[in-house]
């Protein structure tokens, strides 16, 4: 926009046009908050707003890294592809048993907790 | 002309019809019916009464169920989370393994880049993603479904009617 309030990415996020308190609260549905990724988003936007516009481009790249992290999850995919296709390696390669481990996760072991840091409940 | 073998006609036998019964015939009481009507209300006086009791009962039953969870809570708690950091350390011990000979592999992060990087000491619990990387998929699909299990986990009286291989696909 010509307002120049724009963040890094290109129209990946949405935002109201009209900045009004009115247009304010009903964004909320259009962020993160609420989410798992609410914490790095809060983060994210606290230190573009204590930079300023332009300066946050420069300086807020690792939270606006981090928060892209949470939401796409690239690192946490590449990873995990990189840990599968080593196992397969290994078990091609006859070093290990199997390319998984038996019941490993036992049922309800599983038990994220992401909101820890701003419990909601 | 009628000639040759004689024609007879019809007429009713000698003596005339013998006497049938035009009365109204009643089927063989076995009980009164004041008696059926008694059982049936008795039946649906017990089944209200029984119905009621039940419902007592099942509330009883989950007013001390809530209870024991809620006495439980910090213990519960506790040991869901040390369940699931024993789960975190198994993963971590398992990629430290598996991604031993890969050259610049930094254990919890890609290849030396962290995850998140404005965590520092702080810890952020890994999704699905993550934990579920020493896996099959059906172990993940079981979790993520797992609302739909049912409560009873012990043996099911059908578990000798199919294949082992077969269990995983119903629960």
């Amino acid at each position: 926009m010509a307002t120049g309030n724009r963040n890094p990415e290109n129209f990946t996020s949405l935002s109201p046009i009209v900045k009004a308190p009115i247009t304010d609260t009903l964004s909320v549905p259009l962020s993160q908050q609420g989410r798992i990724c609410g914490f790095f988003e809060s983060q994210f936007y606290r230190c573009m707003e204590a930079y300023g516009a332009k300066m946050g481009r420069k300086y807020c790249d690792l939270e606006h890294r981090d928060f892209q992290e949470c939401v796409t999850g690239d690192k946490q995919k590449k990873r995990a592809d990189a840990i599968r296709e080593q196992r397969c390696k290994l078990f091609l390669d006859g070093k290990i048993a199997k390319p998984y481990v038996d019941n490993h996760p036992e049922p309800g072991q599983f038990k994220t907790d992401h909101f820890q840091w701003n419990r909601i409940n | 002309m009628a000639t040759g073998a004689e024609f007879r006609q019809d007429m009713p036998p000698k003596g005339g019809y013998r006497a049938f019964n035009f009365h109204r015939t009643f089927p063989k009481l076995v009980w009164s019916p004041g008696t059926v009507v008694a059982a049936i209300f008795g039946a649906t006086a017990y089944g209200v009464y029984a119905a009621l009791e039940g419902k007592k009962k099942d509330i009883t039953e989950k007013f001390e169920d809530v209870d024991i969870n809620n006495a439980m809570e910090p213990f519960l708690t506790a040991e869901r989370d040390r369940y699931w950091l024993k789960l975190l350390a198994k993963n971590r011990a398992l990629e430290e393994e598996i991604m031993k000979d890969v050259p610049g592999w930094k254990t919890g992060t890609w290849y030396g880049e962290p995850v998140y990087f404005t965590l520092g000491d702080k810890w952020w619990d890994p999704t699905a993603t993550e934990v579920f990387v020493h896996s099959r998929g059906s172990n993940e699909t079981r979790d993520h479904l797992w609302r739909q299990h049912s409560e009873y986990a012990g043996p099911k009286f059908y578990d000798n009617w199919f294949p082992q291989w077969m269990s995983k696909w119903f629960w």
